[in-house]
Parts: C-alpha cells; structure tokens; sequence
C-alpha cells in the first residue's frame, strides 16, 4: 500500500525517467541499424564495383582482340592484292622485255652484266 | 690453279649472237625470253621481298597495338577498381572510427556508471521514504 501511494505521487519522474532510457536506446538502435545498412550497401557497392572492373577488362579485351583480328585480316589481303599485281606486272615485264631486246640489254648493264662485242 | 683463279676472277658478261655464231666463251645460251624471265622474276623477288616485309611489320604492329590495348584495358579496370574501393573502404573506415571511438566509449562508460548511480540512489529514497 505504502509503495501504491509513493509510486501514485511520484510516477511522473519515473515514466520521464523510462521515457528518457526507452528513447535513448531507441535512437542508439536507430543509429547501429542505420550504420549496419551504409555498411551492407558499402559490401554491395564493392562487389558491384568489381564485376563492373571485370566488365571493363572484358570489354577492352573483346575490342582489342576484334582490332587485332581485323587488322590481321587487312593486312593479308593488302599483301595478297599487292602479290597479284606484283604478278601481273611481271608477266607484263616479261612480254615488254621480250618485245623490246635494247631492255634487256640496259637490265643487264644496269645488273653488272658486261656486253662481249 | 690458273683454272681456280681464272674463275675467281671472272665477272659476268653476255654476247650478242646470232644463229650460227659462234661464242666467244664458254657458258650458257639463252633465248630473249628466257633472259626476260630471268630479269622479271629478279625484279619481282624484290617486289615480294617489300611486300613480305611490309606484311611482317604490319603483324607486328598489329601484335604491339593488341598487347598496348589489353594492358590499357587491364589499367582502365584495376584503375576503375581501386579508385572505387577506396572510396567506399575511406566511408567504411569512417562509420567504423565513429564506432571505435575513444572518447565515446569514455563517456557511455560515465554515462552507464552515472545512471547506475543515480538508479540505486532512487531505489534507496524510495524504500527510505515508502517505510
């Protein structure tokens, strides 16, 4: 009965005083959950920061191995086409030389080949 | 002897000949055409020889520019990688440091034994006062 009448006088300093505890341990949870979840989107961030690195390097690689390819293909085909002319200019060269005997006469000079008169 | 440095000494030289000539020295009779053949396909050695090289040096670079292009490519993503990183490890470090925190801790300590305190103090009051 004493305790009734002691907490019914004085019950407004206690509830502030559970008020002022529940509050403060509600905003430390607040806080702890708040950094717990920067910290879970820090983890995420990072592993979405070294896919997209591996996506980086993927890519320069694809592009530098499709450069490459091309590049080589090009090549090829610039040399072939060079070789066909280079052909065809020979067997031109060889009907000029046939046709025209003084040609063949100043290729061998030009040679270091020496005309016996 | 005399035949060795006869041949040694020899230089490369052509006559002229008609059909029933007869040559000067002795060697090899060929027609115009098999001289042309000679002389264009010389020519055209060379011609492949350019080619060839122009082909290899273009390989080559081809080759440098692909590995220049991977190592750039391997740069951009570590570069990518580690600048991220940081930041996000720099604002990970700072929640953590707000959390290790020296003079935090000695306060909650002072708060804690304060509240302590001042909860066995009110339930001695108050046991006092309710008898």
């Amino acid at each position: 009965m004493k305790y009734w009448l002691w907490l019914k006088k004085n019950w407004k300093w206690l509830l502030s005083a559970l008020c002022t505890l529940g509050l403060s341990v509600l905003v430390v949870r607040a806080r702890k959950a708040k950094d717990s979840a920067t910290l879970a989107d820090i983890k995420k961030k990072e592993l979405e920061a070294v896919e997209k690195s591996s996506d980086i390097l993927k890519d320069g690689t694809d592009e530098a191995t499709k450069v490459f390819a091309e590049t080589v293909k090009n090549s090829i085909e610039e040399a072939k086409r060079k070789t066909e002319i280079a052909e065809n200019k020979r067997e031109e060269r060889i009907d000029e030389l046939t046709r025209n005997s003084d040609e063949i006469d100043k290729t061998l000079r030009d040679l270091g080949v020496k005309e016996l008169k | 002897m005399i035949f060795l440095l006869s041949l040694a000494f020899a230089e490369p030289q052509y006559q002229k000949l008609n059909a029933g000539d007869v040559a000067s020295f002795d060697g090899r009779l060929l027609n115009d055409e098999a001289i042309a053949t000679m002389i264009s396909q010389c020519e055209f050695n060379v011609e492949q020889c350019d080619i060839q090289n122009d082909l290899q040096c273009n390989m080559d670079k081809a080759k440098m520019k692909y590995d220049f292009d991977i190592l750039n490519a391997k740069y951009k993503s570590l570069e990518y990688k580690h600048e991220t990183l940081m930041k996000l490890k720099d604002e990970e470090i700072e929640i953590l440091q707000k959390h290790s925190n020296i003079n935090r801790s000695f306060w909650v300590f002072v708060g804690g034994f304060t509240l302590g305190t001042g909860a066995s103090l009110v339930t001695y009051y108050t046991v006092r006062n309710t008898q």
